[in-house]
């Protein structure tokens, strides 16, 4: 797995974060402020397990 | 209505429609972010419009448009299923095409196109709920307005009823003006009422 496999996942991230984050609000800066926090969720969450992967493989495999 | 100033009357043209919950979904269906347009929402539409068709067309042109067949990704064509027109279109135009090699991030775009048509349920029930937040507007706008119940009249003032005097269990009918007032019905005699012959 490279940076650029994970690079791939960053648009998807971001188009989940905008649908998830405007659903059910109505405020422009409401809807901002949710995309940012789903987005900044979503790219912990895959960095997460990408390292958490990369260590199964180098100390079990 | 003649008591009522002009600018309470309610105006009925200025007041919005109900919309269709039934008429948004599909609308969201056949066109993500569409359904919010119809809605009143047309800003939130193209923010779903710019997140949802730009993967779907990324996950198409990683897989080299070949993603979106029923019969080969039956699974992922659930999901595909949920944008109308893209994946109709897909379905169309895509037809009859044939992989020569894997494209390397062929993966990834099936992931892209799946999503995005899941990320259409989201949107598509997002834009019921602004339709139901809207019609329930529409609701308490008239009841405030419309159906707001016509101010009653002050009534008159009623006049005290005058003192009335009781006469043997009967209510005295009161004088008025020279008018003499009738004399009580009399009673009969204790005889009479207790049947006595005499």
């Amino acid at each position: 797995v490279t940076w650029l496999d994970v690079a791939w996942f960053v648009p998807l991230m971001l188009a989940i974060a905008v649908v998830v984050g405007a659903t059910g609000r109505n405020e422009a800066g409401e809807i901002r402020a949710a995309v940012r926090r789903r987005f900044l969720e979503f790219t912990v969450m895959v960095l997460a397990v990408g390292v958490v992967i990369r260590l199964v493989v180098i100390y079990l495999v | 209505m003649d008591g009522l100033p002009p600018a309470t009357l309610p105006d009925r043209s200025r007041l919005p429609g109900f919309r269709s919950p039934l008429l948004a979904g599909v609308l969201g269906w056949v066109v993500p972010g569409l359904g919010h347009v119809y809605a009143g929402r047309p800003g939130k539409g193209a923010l779903m419009f710019l997140a949802i068709v730009p993967a779907f067309a990324l996950g198409l042109w990683l897989t080299a448009f070949t993603c979106v067949n029923p019969r080969t990704y039956s699974l992922e064509f659930v999901a595909h299923a949920f944008l109308g027109l893209p994946t109709g279109l897909a379905l169309h135009f895509t037809e009859g095409m044939r992989l020569e090699e894997l494209p390397r991030w062929f993966e990834v775009g099936r992931l892209y196109a799946a999503v995005a048509g899941l990320l259409n349920v989201v949107a598509i029930s997002d834009a019921l709920g602004e339709v139901i937040r809207h019609n329930d507007e529409v609701r308490r706008l008239r009841l405030a307005t419309w159906d707001e119940p016509a101010p009653l009249a002050t009534p008159a003032p009623v006049p005290a009823p005058a003192p009335e005097a009781v006469v043997n269990g009967r209510e005295a009918v009161a004088p008025s003006g020279d008018a003499p007032a009738p004399e009580p019905a009399a009673l009969p005699e204790e005889s009479d009422r207790l049947g006595d012959p005499s």
